[in-house]
């Protein structure tokens, strides 16, 4: 009764033509930027971080949700038509959706990315909003000693789960843990690593950090790629899929729903690793896997219902405990944080209007992109036409007007450039720079859970150990750690496979 | 903390030189795209500077023109459309309808 109260609150807000409006643009500059190669959603929400400040905090966080799911939908698009990933979860989407679109079923290939990320987004959102609440309640119980803990294990765990080595992970963790350290000492009030620049007095901001990362280094990397490419144009006629394709997609978009929504709460690239577990899924689960990869439907219809399940997932770790699962929810986190929201277990008790507006958000969002695809997809893909020699300078433009609006400082813009070119060479030596961006956000929350603790103990640190639920989430952290030292993963996944 | 974290990366950096073996070096990548990069930084680093002096609107405005008629050699008439409704749009955007303040430059305030 009490959940259903509060989503009448959250769609009274939702319904608001205003936050209806923003939702529309988020969703719609979404879907542009998951298509466009080369700028995915963490670009996208980072861009549109500028524009939200002079909304309210609930408004804010419904577009650039919007942002986050209408990327999901978008990049599925160009992987159909065209066998290039607007963005890296749509990777599996291109094996079998291509090959539909090359047997002349382009048009149910959309439909059905179409309808299992509907399906998908809106069962993953029910999941959301029946497990945030009691999860953040348990959440309230914790205090500084435990959310060290759970900060520590959920880095751990992020590069542990991701793709790629382990150790370089591990590494861009902490440098991003080191850069978040820059700033005035919450505790003592001295400031560190400012070098005498009053802007860095603050700290390093997420906003710079990320653009540069993701945005400007990406456009390094890719500038010359490419010219106009050539796009199918399906009809909207001929997007209805038949009755078989319906029937063989039904159990995929099922199963990679609830795939993508149990990895979306892991920390990690979840919307990328549930659309490579649920391809891996259905093609070995399959009576004739050897239909995958020449236009099978449930390779279309698993990884689209999980990328899309996997970024309602996302959210609960952020909205019930605070702690963002990815460089995406860290973007959305800081973008609270600016305006004095702090996400966390007791969010929802303190402003219920934001979290139930949000989660209310979410299912209109569903049904706003259902209308935008598919009746859409045509016009959208004519934005692939145009050559990136005249894309790439104004993404550059916007990557510098968004990084200065925030603060209104050119040391920001300086900070932006010299981490997109970091991010140009560390991409180019096989380092994901998730991580690091991810350590920026959290550094300040985990040095202050630890100093915190040690500050109730007197400076014993066996504090982390004699509380429950901080030692066993400590234990978890050593036994991944000594597992890893000494199982055969550790070599192959350190990078020795690459050679 | 930062003593704590300074030992870990020592430590990840040493066992990353040790497991790795012969790590892929920054010689042997492709870095055909290195020239592009270059300039992007440069012409990033020149609009930096130019930003709060020039102000947006014009600081925008050469940034993109430089890019589509000198680096991409697309036709000036087209560019400079392109490039003033960009500079003049997203001015308008955020600095006026957002209420972002964005800087108008000394010889635009001088104008008005």
């Amino acid at each position: 009764m009490d959940i259903l109260s509060n989503l009448a609150l959250g769609f009274s807000i939702a319904l608001t033509p205003q936050v209806l409006a923003y939702a529309f643009i988020g969703c719609l500059f979404g879907t542009l930027v998951g298509m466009l190669p080369g700028v995915g959603p963490l670009t996208g929400i980072s861009l549109l971080l500028p524009v939200t400040y002079g909304l309210n905090p609930t408004i804010a966080i419904v577009m650039l949700a919007g942002v986050y799911y209408g990327a999901m939908y978008g990049g599925s698009t160009t992987s159909i038509l065209m066998r290039i990933p607007g963005e890296a979860a749509s990777v599996m989407t291109c094996i079998d959706g291509y090959a539909m679109t090359q047997k002349g079923r382009a048009g149910p290939a959309l439909a059905i990315a179409a309808i299992g990320s509907f399906v998908a987004g809106t069962v993953s959102v029910v999941g959301l909003m029946l497990l945030a609440p009691p999860i953040a309640a348990v959440a309230l119980k914790f205090g500084p000693p435990e959310y060290a803990a759970l900060l520590t294990l959920g880095l751990l765990v992020l590069a542990y789960l991701s793709s790629g080595s382990t150790l370089k992970m591990l590494l861009m963790a902490l440098v991003g843990l080191l850069v978040g350290l820059v700033g005035i000492d919450q505790m003592s009030g001295f400031a560190r690593f400012t070098w005498n620049v009053a802007e860095l007095a603050d700290g390093v901001g997420v906003v710079p950090v990320a653009v540069g990362l993701f945005g400007i280094s990406e456009i390094m990397l890719s500038a010359r790629s490419s010219g106009a490419l050539k796009v199918q144009k399906p009809r909207l006629a001929d997007l209805v899929p038949s009755r078989e394709e319906m029937r063989a997609s039904a159990a995929p978009i099922l199963r990679g729903t609830l795939i993508g929504f149990l990895i979306g709460v892991v920390p990690g690239s979840a919307h990328i690793i549930s659309s490579f577990v649920s391809y891996a899924l259905e093609k070995k689960i399959s009576r004739h896997p050897e239909r995958f990869g020449h236009g099978a439907v449930e390779g279309v219809a698993g990884p689209e219902s999980a990328n899309n399940s996997a970024t309602s997932g996302a959210f609960i770790p952020l909205l019930a405990l605070g702690i963002p699962s990815g460089a995406v929810p860290a973007v959305m986190l800081a973008a609270l944080m600016i305006h004095g929201i702090s996400p966390g277990p007791q969010l929802i008790q303190s402003r219920p209007d934001i979290f139930w507006g949000f989660i209310a958000s979410m299912y209109v969002g569903n049904v706003v992109l259902l209308i935008l695809n598919l009746p859409m997809v045509g016009l959208f893909v004519n934005l692939l036409r145009i050559p990136y020699a005249y894309l790439y300078p104004f993404i550059l433009a916007l990557c510098l007007l968004g990084v200065y609006s925030t603060n209104q400082s050119t040391v920001d813009v300086w900070i932006a450039i010299g981490f997109g070119v970091l991010g140009y060479f560390l991409r180019k030596l096989d380092f994901d720079t998730a991580p690091l961006v991810l350590g920026v956000i959290l550094a300040p929350m985990l040095e202050l859970a630890i100093r915190q603790s040690l500050a109730m103990s007197g400076g014993d640190w066996s504090i982390f150990a004699k509380r429950p639920i901080a030692g066993t989430m400590l234990a978890l952290v050593a036994a991944l750690v000594i597992y890893n030292l000494f199982s055969r993963g550790w070599r192959t996944r350190v990078g020795l496979e690459e050679k | 903390m930062p003593r704590l974290l300074a030992v870990l990366l020592v430590l990840a950096a040493l066992g990353l030189l040790v497991h790795a073996g012969s790590p892929a070096r920054l010689v042997d990548t492709n870095l055909a795209d290195f020239p592009i990069t270059t300039l992007i930084v440069l012409l990033l680093a020149a609009a930096t500077f130019a930003l709060e002096r020039a102000g947006y609107r014009a600081t925008m405005f050469a940034f993109l023109l430089l890019f589509l008629v000198a680096v991409e050699r697309r036709p000036a008439w087209l560019s400079a459309i392109l490039s003033g409704g960009f500079a003049l749009g997203s001015f308008y955007l955020i600095n006026d309808v957002l209420r972002v303040p964005l800087p108008a430059g000394t010889w635009m305030r001088w104008i008005s």
